[in-house]
């Protein structure tokens, strides 16, 4: 057998140093401070809710008239409800860090957590 | 010319069935996360990389797709698979050009990354939207989980199979 080569250790390197790299800029790319829900339909704008905010329940239609409903909560956002077949958008659960992301492809809607959590690696 | 058919057909079938055969692992009771999944059928592309050449695996991986997201998974699934599986192959044809640095394990992590990496692409087209590509890391993690577990068991097949294929593409 093969053993493992150091060109394999290269290349989980990269793939380790590439994911580090996007979620560190991910995770800065908004206002500091607070967290915020960003809800967006089929590469529509971008609606923004503050999570710190009360607490609401959104009700939407997506792509090919799919429902959805987004709900905001204690610091949390998720997808409470979809029309559409497989609820993969449902069972992605609570967002409650920067960088967080939903999707529901069936009605192409995106819900995407920007912001500082307010903690840090040393913080927390 | 018959034979290749036939074979290839099979392995199509074969790599339809690991990737039907993966939902019903619960791996979301691990990681509750959506889009992670082994990735099995990729052994499929690798082993057809590995002994038959680029244009047999291309051909195995297009039926399997086409089939998989018929059995379940509809248009949006199709895109993201296709695009993942195309940018997958693409990458591992090129590493396994380089078998002296890098063996099967390295291909398939790279492979399992590229397919994840493509269906990112896809899902930011079909949204047309960036939201998805902060979902990247999450995924990347996860290939390098997979990759590693795929390229392993590849290894443990190819150490058999290398006894009853003369002819190696590589």
């Amino acid at each position: 057998m093969r053993k493992l080569l150091f060109g394999d250790l290269i290349i989980a390197g990269a793939v380790l140093l590439l994911a580090a790299g996007i979620a560190l800029v991910g995770a800065n790319r908004a206002m500091p401070g607070l967290l915020y829900a960003h809800i967006s339909i089929n590469g529509g704008e971008e609606v923004i809710y503050s999570l710190s905010g009360e607490d609401r329940i959104i009700e939407l239609t997506g792509y090919d008239s799919i429902g959805f409903t987004i709900e905001i909560s204690g610091g949390a956002a998720r997808f409470a409800y979809s029309d559409c077949p497989d609820k993969l958008c449902v069972r992605t659960g609570w967002l409650d860090s920067s960088g967080g992301f939903a999707v529901c492809l069936p009605a192409r809607a995106t819900l995407s957590i920007s912001g500082y959590s307010g903690m840090d690696g040393i913080s927390r | 010319m018959r034979r290749n058919l036939t074979r290839n057909a099979l392995l199509a079938s074969l790599a339809l069935a690991l990737s039907v055969a993966e939902r019903w692992i619960p791996l979301g009771l691990l990681v509750p996360l959506p889009g992670i999944k082994l990735g099995l059928a990729n052994i499929v592309t690798m082993f057809a990389l590995n002994y038959l050449g680029f244009y047999d695996a291309a051909a195995i991986l297009a039926v399997r797709v086409t089939l998989g997201s018929m059995l379940g998974g509809g248009f949006a699934s199709f895109c993201l698979s296709m695009a993942g599986g195309v940018l997958s192959l693409i990458v591992m044809y090129a590493l396994f050009n380089k078998p002296q640095s890098i063996s099967l394990v390295g291909v398939s992590i790279a492979g399992a990354a590229a397919h994840n990496t493509g269906q990112i692409i896809a899902s930011m087209v079909i949204l047309s939207g960036t939201a998805p590509f902060w979902y990247l890391p999450v995924l990347l993690l996860s290939a390098l989980v997979t990759g590693t577990l795929t390229g392993t068991l590849m290894l443990i097949l190819t150490r058999r199979l290398d006894r009853y294929f003369i002819t190696k593409a590589k």
